[in-house]
């Protein structure tokens, strides 16, 4: 059950995809209330600032609407959105690392963040099916391999900088990604997800 | 190692396919060095299955973001983010009343919720629980738009109005300064019309009107005197101009005696000069009349040259 609803997930975001490409508000409206909220989630657990969130969400979104018809079928949309929301998100930083250092009255605590979080009934069932099956293959990854995902991927960190940070050869490092993400694809496929 | 291979090995640095292939998870995560990630996409470039096993690693990758939780945007960034592409649907953490406003879902979604069972009558119902709310909501939304595109072009009509009236202000302004200058050369027309009738007057009702001629010192002045008891009126042409210490004297001569000076003259600008003067003699009392250029106050007797002489 999971892998056909989750087949019918990924059609329905390229559909979307599809639709927004031809300017579709409605399909961009749908879209959004399924994805915002976890784009959002990621987005603030890359720059952990709510102002600079909010910009890049929107940075997001607009290249979203703007660039929909690149979006190539073979892939998910979802994905796709996700690496733009990442992308835009490891560029802010860039660019903040480049300017002067200010006091961080814009920081969140993304607990506190994710208290606030109040789905509609659409993003609330799109969220139960997805995040679950995926939230459940995440929690299967050894922990000595999810935290060098999660250096690289929440804080684009290169396998140089984790291997320093953690202490560890770079060869290791390179093991352990390459581990875990092909077994967080593994798990993912199992779940219907491609 | 075949051609195709060694091909790609020299674009990236030398690496083999088994090489690029063990590195492309830190690809997918742009967890490499700038030179590394630019070589390894220089491989891929020349490596379709390579890329697509590349793209799928990315998928995967961004299964990494449900590791976080989900936050819901502020209402007032989701509203502002719907409203750039203008869409009418709320934002994700709007509240039942205001989320009741969502549009209809697009022909290529509803088909595909309609194909859901269980999805498709959750969101069926919860869809027509807000269509009453909904439509008032498009109205309203219909009814501020009309009225803002209203207002919008009211105030264009009110610009251009405007306009017309500034541009009409400053057209009647000109005209009223165009009109002042008419007047005033309409006065001076006047003036000179009525100074040439009471030159017409005086020569029509005149008791004398004699013609006088340039002599040698003044071969092209010409005039006309004309004398109404004791009033008599010069006109003069082409005289020659006269120096600040001289002035024009006119002469009046009777048959035989000497003559009687009658006035000084001062000079007029112009090929044209008119006076207008009391002589000490009426008509028929002199024969001749005669103007001469003298020393400033005048002479007794004519001591410059006669510029004008006729009788």
């Amino acid at each position: 059950m999971p892998s056909s609803v989750a087949q019918r997930q990924v059609q329905s975001d390229e559909l979307l995809l599809r639709a927004i490409a031809r300017q579709d508000q409605d399909a961009y409206a749908l879209f959004y209330q399924r994805h915002a909220g976890q784009a959002y989630g990621l987005i603030l657990q890359i720059v952990k600032d709510r102002a600079g969130a909010d910009e890049v969400l929107q940075e997001a979104f607009w290249q979203l609407w703007e660039r929909a018809e690149q979006f190539e079928e073979r892939g998910s949309a979802l994905a796709w959105f996700f690496q733009i929301a990442r992308n835009r998100s490891l560029d802010y930083l860039r660019r903040q690392k480049a300017r002067p250092q200010t006091t961080g009255d814009g920081a969140v605590e993304l607990a506190d963040a994710a208290g606030g979080d109040q789905r509609t009934p659409e993003s609330e069932l799109w969220l139960s099916l997805r995040s679950d099956h995926i939230r459940a293959a995440l929690a299967q990854i050894p922990s000595d391999q999810m935290t060098p995902l999660q250096m690289a991927y929440f804080d684009g960190k290169t396998q140089q900088q984790i291997a320093q940070e953690l202490g560890v050869s770079l060869g290791t490092v390179k093991s352990r990604l390459r581990l875990g993400l092909e077994k967080l694809e593994h798990l993912l496929r199992a779940q219907g997800y491609p | 190692m075949n051609k195709d291979e060694e091909r790609q090995r020299n674009q990236s640095d030398g690496w083999s396919r088994a090489e690029v292939e063990a590195m492309l998870p830190a690809f997918a995560l742009r967890a490499l060095e700038a030179d590394e990630l630019l070589a390894v996409e220089t491989y891929l470039r020349g490596d379709a299955a390579m890329r697509a096993r590349a793209d799928e690693l990315t998928a995967s990758m961004h299964g990494l973001a449900y590791s976080v939780p989900s936050v819901a945007p502020p209402p007032e960034l989701s509203a502002q983010i719907l409203a750039r592409v203008g869409a009418q649907t709320p934002p994700l953490t709007a509240p039942a009343s205001a989320a009741s406003k969502l549009t209809r879902p697009t022909a290529v979604s509803a088909t595909h919720f309609r194909n859901r069972s269980g999805l498709g009558r959750r969101i069926g119902i919860w869809w027509r629980a807000n269509a009453a709310s909904a439509a008032i909501g498009v109205a309203a939304a219909a009814l501020l738009l009309f009225t803002g595109l209203y207002m919008v072009q009211l105030q264009g009509r009110i610009g251009d109005l405007e306009d017309q009236l500034s541009a009409g202000v400053q057209e009647l302004a000109a005209l009223q300064a165009e009109m002042v200058q008419i007047e005033e050369v309409n006065a001076l027309l006047q003036e000179q019309i009525r100074g040439q009738n009471a030159q017409l007057a005086s020569l029509t009702s005149a008791d004398l009107v004699l013609a006088l001629a340039g002599t040698e010192d003044a071969p092209n002045a010409g005039g006309l005197f004309s004398l109404t008891a004791d009033q008599a009126t010069l006109v003069a042409s082409n005289l020659p101009p006269i120096g600040e210490d001289q002035t024009y004297e006119l002469w009046l001569i009777p048959d035989g005696g000497a003559p009687a000076p009658a006035g000084l003259l001062s000079a007029q600008s112009g090929e044209r000069a008119i006076w207008t003067i009391t002589v000490p003699l009426r008509s028929g009392e002199f024969a001749l009349v005669g103007l001469s250029i003298e020393p400033a106050g005048g002479s007794p007797a004519p001591t410059g040259p006669i510029v004008l002489l006729g009788g």
